[in-house]
This record gives C-alpha cells, structure tokens and sequence, in this order.
C-alpha cells in the first residue's frame, strides 16, 4: 500500500519494516475517531496510535514553529520510531527557514539521542542545536552520499529533476521523501486535502495540504528508486551465491549448503515486496522453485537433485534479465 | 524430564473427516509428523461416516472425534488442546478458519500453521485473495501449500504470499505394497473416486470406451467407489444401450481394503482420470504411478504432473469424448507405450511423490531443519 487518503485522516503508508502506519493530525484523529479505520488497517494498530499520537500531539505542539509541513515531518519521525527499530536516523534538510529545523531538532532526542538533522541553508546560526549538523551552502552543491539519509526534507527549494534523482539515491531503502512546494507551484487538489499524481517516471505521488500556505509532497516506498536499490539487493544475493554454488553442491558441507538456502530465501523476501511491480509475473515463481531445490537437495543428495538446483537458478537469472534488467 | 513431545493437529474446514482422508493428503502428513519427527499426531473433527475402518493404516494417530462439526465445537477444542498445538494443519482456504485461526493464534502465539491450499483454478478465481478475512488466515500461516505446480504458479502471480509446491503424494503403508510386476498386468483402464458425481464425469469414460471398445479386444474398464444414487440409472441404461460391454465394463463398488485397492491398481495398465476440475494433485494420480498406471486425463490443474509431461501419460481436453476415445484406441494397440510409460511412472512417483521426501521438506520448511 503506497499511500491512501482517508475521511478526516491525513495519510497511510507502509514502512520499511512493512508495518501499516497512520500519519494522522492530531486534532483531525479525536475528531473522527468513530471512524476508525478498521477496514484498512489492524485493531492493534489503530489503538497503538491513538495512545501515542497523544504524546505526538505535545511534542508538535511544544515546536518551535506551527508549520504544517514540519509537524508532518515531526509525526513521521515519531511513528517509524513508535514502530521502526530503535536507531539513529538521518535527516537532509534542505534550504528552509532555519528555525524550522531548530524546533525538530529540539524534539529529536525525545526519540533517540543520535537522531541528526543535516541541515543545509547558507544563512544558518552559529548557535546551534546539538542535534543539527550545519552545512552552510547552496542546495545544488552539496555532494550526496548514496543509500545514507532516513528522510530527505526539500523544503520550498526549486531542484532540478538531475539533482531529484540524486536526492532520492541518497535515501535508504524505505526512507521518505518529503517535498514542500510553496503553494502557487500546486496542482489544484479535487480532494479536500489531498489528492494523488504521477509523475514522469510513473511513481505515484501523494500530496497533501498541510497548511494554508504549505503543501507537501511525499513519495512513498514503492519509488522508483527504492525499487531498484531493492533489485540491486536481489541481484547481489544471487551473484554471491551463483559464484559459489558450484562448489557447495559439490561438498559434503551441510553448513555451507543451509546457509545457500538461507540466501535463497534471503533472495526470495526481498523479492516479495517488489513483485507486482516488476515486468516478469513469475521472478517470485522462480525464486521459490530455487529455494526449493536447494532444500531438496539438502534433504536427498544425488546428480539429479543437485542439475536441478542449476537448472533452477539458471531460470531465474534468465527471466531476470529477460523481462526486469536486474 | 525429557522434552515436551510435540503436537501436530489437523482440523477439517468442513464438520469432520472421511474414512478415506485418513489415508489421503488429510491423514498422511499429520501421520508422518508422528512417525518421522515423534510429533503426538491428531486429526480432530464430528463422525460423518459409520465406521472408519482406515483407522487401523495410520495407528499411532488418534483420530479424535468431536461431539459435532460446529465452530463453536472446533473452538473449543483448540482452547482445550493449545497446549499440545504446535502444529496446526488447515486444509484450504474457507470462512471458518478466520475464528479457528485467530483463536489459535491467541492462544499459541509461539504455534505454527501449515495451510495446505487444495485449491483449483476456478475456486482460486472465486476466491478474494485480498480481503481482510483471507488475508487475515493466509497471513497467519507460516507455510501455505499449493498441490501442483501450476496453481503454485497462478498464487504466486496473483497473491502477495509465498506458496510452497507441496504435492498430494503417494505413501506405501505398512503391509500395503503398490509395487507393480508388470509381466501379470492386465488390460484394463482403471478408475477411482466418487462414481457419477458431476466433478468425476465418469460417463465421459464410459462412452469413450463404448466407441473404441470393438478396437480394443480384451479390454475393460474398473470403476472404484461409491456409486452416487443417481448415477445408477444412467449406468442401468448404459448396459441397456450396450449390452455386449456388461462384462467389461465393471463397477465393484467402495473397496475399502487398502490390500484389495492396491490390487487393482497393480492389475492395471492405464489409469484415467475424467475430470471436470480437480483441487490441485489428486490423491489417486500418485497411488496410480506408483503402481506403474500409463495416465489418461483430462486436463485439469495438475495435468503436466500426473503424466510428467507427457512421458507416462496423455492428456485430453476436459470433456472431450472424441479425444479420449483417440487416445484409447490408440493406446490399447501400444503395449510398448504402455510399458515404457509405466516403467516411467514408477521412478517418477518416487522422486516426485514420495510422502516421505516430501514431508521432509515441509519440515525443513516450518522448522528450518532437517527432521531426521
């Protein structure tokens, strides 16, 4: 699920982890909370979020700023860590009124002492929160590092899609893009508060009115990007393995075997989240058949359980490359 | 102390079991957890038959019989046995395993579930793959089974679950031997199951061998198990239409000794299989194998299997009367086919549908090991 806008709820994602996460205003939540949702996400779920939201609530209203946009990136922090694991995260904030970034940087260690805000704006203060790393220059050139930021704020800062492309690399796997547009730059929205659009490349986009004069944009996991960082993955898996399977068939080391099995399987999850958008309907198919043969052959050794598993490997990699250029 | 010995349990998504589901996919993997891996094996579910005399092939199984088939029934009983529950084992997906489900899954959250999904390919069409309640069983489930390769294929395009290739296999109980000795075989097309339901579609064989039975000489055709009610009339008729085939054309009713059943596979040269749709692998196909059966079937879901790509078998388009007649006719002046495909069927049934291997990898599935 990438995204879904629902009655008096602001948005409804899936993180990294895969877990179904509500971004909800707070005063929008206690206003509707008969309408629970149910019907698309877990009891459990719903309740765990309205105990926390609660204290979300403090913690935007203690802010330094009321801006809609901010709040939202302060909520979304605070619902991958109510459900993400605990760790340091990565926050490039780009070209914004600084004192924005100082009022999350307040809040951050609230949710893990090392939560750091990258913080990029030429104009920026010399006395500066312990959680803001200040990086004094112009958007257009910073040197991005690849697969290193949790969330990737571009906060009413014009970019080019060349450097967008680089801002999305720069994410990890699963992280959230969010891009605030001043709001004459918006597509008039046919939704109250929000609507979807897609963008050139396809990704489906989800904005939101966050404010009367802010409207962000975010771009969910199922990006272009992530899937091909989580295509790289697969391909890397099977590589490491299909160097090395000759000579694991060929021994009599059942550790070295269960852990090729392990990596099959490794393979084969990594695959699942990603499945409906690849062009091939059967890489899940063949990856599982792989995996299959690997157990078969751990369980009954013979030339013709161990052809199988190259037979079987060989199909994936050929369907691979035929239909998605792994 | 020693350790806790495990429990495996089968409960039917229906009120309880069959005789013959003793002995077929239902009873044979919860028996083999019990007799490969030392698991405490039951399968629990209402009587719905008088007596159950398959019993005595999975001894060592209790087979449990519960006051009614109700789900209130079959709640309470996980509630009463969840401790001994480590292995919960569902057959298909159907409604009343949302509450079975959640009821097990609240009270053994350190439980596993294996869901063997005998599904075809117009119930999986039918079936809301995405919907809370389904997701909410499949989810649940730690290995989800499909029974042949190409509904393995079609949940794997069409669900977002892994589902596992476990076939409907073939396992030799004690004192039953399918071996063949093909030099006493006979000429005779075998069939087994429900006799004259409308998923069998037995007159399809019937008329087939009507029209190729001149071509045919010392041929005839067995049909095993219960006759339904309203097909005797049309096999009444049927003699009357030709009577010359009242010898050939036999119907002996159950055979519920499994020595008796075996029999009549090994007497056999070609098995058929009429089919209108079937849930995955039948049962039969891999007792038919491994008993050297050259198959004849229709093309249902697990066609390319039952004859390993064509090698011991031939497959027709469903109810397709002329075809199987073809084939038949064919066939029956082909002893060198039919040898040669039964030779094939044998070696194949082991590697492929050998209950034991292949309960050793839905082992290696739930529990990431060997279980030997």
């Amino acid at each position: 699920m990438s995204g879904m806008i629902l009655d008096g709820f602001r948005f409804f994602f899936e993180d990294a982890q895969g877990n179904h996460i509500l971004l909800a205003d707070a005063g929008d939540y206690a206003a509707n909370e008969s309408k629970a949702l149910l019907h698309y996400i877990d009891d459990d779920y719903v309740w765990v979020m309205r105990d926390n939201l609660k204290n979300i609530t403090e913690y935007i209203e203690n802010a330094a700023t009321k801006g809609g946009a901010l709040r939202a990136a302060l909520a979304i922090l605070a619902v991958r860590e109510l459900f993400g694991k605990y760790r340091p995260r990565r926050i490039l904030w780009m070209g914004t009124f600084h004192r924005a970034a100082i009022g999350i940087a307040k809040m951050l260690p609230v949710f893990h002492d090392d939560n750091l805000i990258y913080a990029v704006a030429p104009g920026l203060p010399d006395d500066i929160e312990k959680n803001i790393v200040p990086i004094r220059t112009v958007c257009s050139s910073l040197p991005l590092p690849e697969d290193y930021f949790d969330v990737v704020i571009i906060d009413t800062v014009d970019v080019t899609s060349d450097r967008m492309a680089q801002l999305l690399l720069s994410l990890r796997v699963g992280g959230l893009f969010i891009h605030v547009l001043p709001v004459g730059k918006v597509i008039p929205c046919t939704i109250p508060n929000a609507d979807y659009f897609s963008d050139d490349e396809g990704n489906t986009l989800l904005r939101a009115r966050m404010s009367r004069d802010l409207t962000a944009v975010f771009r969910e996991g199922t990006m272009k990007g992530r899937l091909n960082r989580q295509k790289r993955l697969v391909s890397y898996i099977l590589d490491e393995l299909g160097d090395s399977l000759g000579s694991i068939l060929a021994s009599d080391d059942d550790l070295r075997l269960e852990a090729a099995i392990t990596q099959a399987a490794l393979a084969e999850e990594n695959i699942l989240p990603i499945y409906e958008e690849l062009v091939s309907e059967d890489i899940k198919y063949l990856a599982n058949r792989f995996k299959e043969s690997l157990i078969e052959f751990r369980l009954n050794r013979s030339e013709k359980t161990r052809a199988r598993v190259f037979e079987e490997y060989l199909a994936l990699r050929r369907e691979m490359r035929e239909y998605d250029d792994f | 102390m020693g350790e806790k010995r495990r429990g495996v349990y089968s409960l039917p998504a229906y009120a309880g079991w069959s005789n013959q589901q003793l002995t077929k996919n239902c009873g044979i993997v919860p028996y083999l957890f019990y007799k490969k891996f030392g698991f405490h094996a039951v399968m629990a579910g209402a009587k719905t038959e008088d007596s159950y005399p398959y019993i005595k092939y999975v001894e060592g199984m209790d087979v449990e019989f519960l006051p009614d088939g109700e789900l209130s029934t079959k709640l309470d009983y996980i509630r009463s046995h969840a401790e001994d529950m480590d292995l919960l084992i569902l057959h298909g997906y159907y409604p009343n395993y949302v509450d079975i489900v959640q009821c097990y899954c609240d009270l053994r959250p350190d439980g596993k579930i294996y869901m063997e999904l005998d599904i075809n390919l117009q119930a999986a069409d039918r079936t809301p793959w995405r919907s809370e309640k389904v997701t909410a069983v499949l989810e649940a489930c730690d290995v989800i089974g499909a029974s042949c390769r190409s509904m393995q294929q079609y949940m794997m395009r069409k669900t977002p679950y892994k589902v596992e290739y476990i076939p409907n296999g073939f396992y030799d109980f004690e004192s039953v031997d399918f071996t063949p000795d093909f030099s006493r075989k006979e000429k005779i097309v075998l069939t087994v199951g429900r006799i004259g339901t409308h998923q069998k579609h037995n007159e399809l064989l019937m008329e087939a061998f009507a029209a190729a039975a001149n071509e045919m000489p010392g041929w005839s055709v067995r049909f095993v198990g219960r006759i339904e009610e309203h097909f005797k009339k049309y096999i009444d008729n049927y003699y009357v239409r030709f009577p010359a085939l009242k010898e050939r054309v036999v119907f002996t009713g159950v055979v519920t000794d499994r020595n008796l059943m075996a029999e009549e596979y090994q007497r056999a040269k070609v098995f058929a299989l009429t089919s209108r749709m079937e849930g995955g692998t039948p049962n039969v196909i891999a007792e038919a194998l491994s008993a050297g059966n050259y198959i004849v079937t229709s093309a249902i879901d697990a066609a390319e299997e039952a004859t390993d790509r064509g090698q011991c078998g031939a497959v027709f388009p469903i109810e397709d009367e002329i075809r199987l007649t073809e084939i038949l006719r064919c066939l029956s002046s082909n002893e060198e086919q039919l040898e040669r495909g039964g030779h094939h069927a044998v070696l194949y049934a082991q590697e492929a549908f050998d209950y034991g291997r292949i309960v050793d990898r839905l082992y290696y599935l739930l529990y990431g090991e060997c279980g030997a």
